[in-house]
């Protein structure tokens, strides 16, 4: 066996860090008791992947995975756990009811990834990657590239993006609506109580 | 590559090292006198009540998802806004391209607008 250069080690100890970062995180989201535990342990399991971008000199989408993922997705998800009641009980028993079709599941996405990975026709390290580009001369790793392919080779993609983006809108919004009742019962009882409970405690307070 | 690694190796190692200083010397450098007021969970002046951990309202959901459909649009514009200048000829095709899918999020923006779903109520 070769000895290792101390670049080779550098390479290898970067991704091993990321992916125990990844790993791990994705581990304690499945073992976590507590549905806020696993929605936290999201954090580095997104944070490791925006890494592995950087890693790969994918820096915008990096950037995009830091910002839409960890700012936006990861904000989304602790909001909905939130929203349900127990979010911090972990007394509950975990059903394993649903195992065989969970496992199935799991088994056909990483068929779906192998799959991806095999077929992917990878560039090696030090080729020319120019002619991935719809103009040449712009390094693959720039923004421009991802602009270029997105707007040319995928401009229909881009395009129906908009109207899935809208689509998600629109059913968030008729979703909140069903929240709005009639002004006398416009709120559920148990907000009400919270809210007069709230109210009394600050009245109490500031008497 | 190696540069790089061994730079964020080192902003890394700072990071850590700097809140472990400060937390080590604050622990060392302060008085502990506890007591039932300072032990409680600080609420902005309020006496806390009630349990932490209670349902929310389903509008700061709305409003989340409504920040990550934004979120996911300007990130779109990043990658379009870096060629726009560049494609010398094309600019009225790319900006029809884009005008088109701001255009759709825009509908659904005045659409939550009339609806009242970013009203407060």
């Amino acid at each position: 066996m070769e000895a290792m250069t101390t670049q080779e080690i550098v390479h290898y100890s970067i991704f091993a860090l990321l992916a125990l970062v990844t790993v791990g995180g994705a581990i304690k989201v499945a073992a976590s008791r507590s549905m806020i535990h696993a929605a936290f342990w999201l954090f580095p399991v997104f944070a490791g992947v925006a890494g592995f971008y950087l890693y790969l000199g994918a820096q915008f989408l990096a950037a995009i995975q830091v910002l839409i993922y960890i700012g936006a997705i990861l904000l989304l998800i602790v909001f909905a756990v939130t929203l349900t009641r127990n979010a911090a009980d972990t007394d509950e028993a975990q059903s394993n009811r649903f195992v065989i079709p969970v496992v199935l599941a799991a088994l056909l996405l990483v068929v779906a990834l192998v799959g991806a990975a095999v077929i992917t026709p990878w560039r090696e390290a030090g080729v020319d990657i120019d002619r991935l580009l719809l103009a040449p001369g712009v390094p693959v790793t720039d923004v421009s590239a991802v602009g270029l392919t997105l707007l040319q080779q995928y401009l229909l993609p881009f395009e129906i993006a908009s109207v899935l983006l809208l689509a998600a809108m629109i059913g968030a919004i008729v979703l909140a609506r069903k929240e709005r009742r009639a002004p006398d019962e416009a709120l559920p009882a148990e907000e009400i109580m919270a809210h007069d409970e709230r109210t009394e405690a600050y009245t109490e307070l500031t008497r | 590559m190696t540069q790089q690694a061994i730079t964020i190796a080192v902003f890394l190692a700072v990071g850590l090292l700097f809140w472990m200083v400060a937390l080590a010397a604050s622990h060392l450098a302060r008085p502990r006198r506890p007591s039932a007021t300072k032990e409680t969970a600080y609420e902005c002046g309020i006496k806390p009540f009630g349990r932490a951990w209670y349902q929310v309202h389903v509008r700061y959901y709305i409003y989340a998802l409504l920040f990550v459909l934004f979120d996911v649009e300007v990130a779109f514009l990043f990658p379009w806004a870096t060629i726009f200048r560049r494609l010398s000829g094309f600019e009225i095709f790319l900006l029809v391209d884009v005008l088109i899918f701001l255009v759709v999020l825009v509908f659904g923006l005045v659409y939550a607008w009339r609806k009242g779903a970013l009203e407060w109520e």
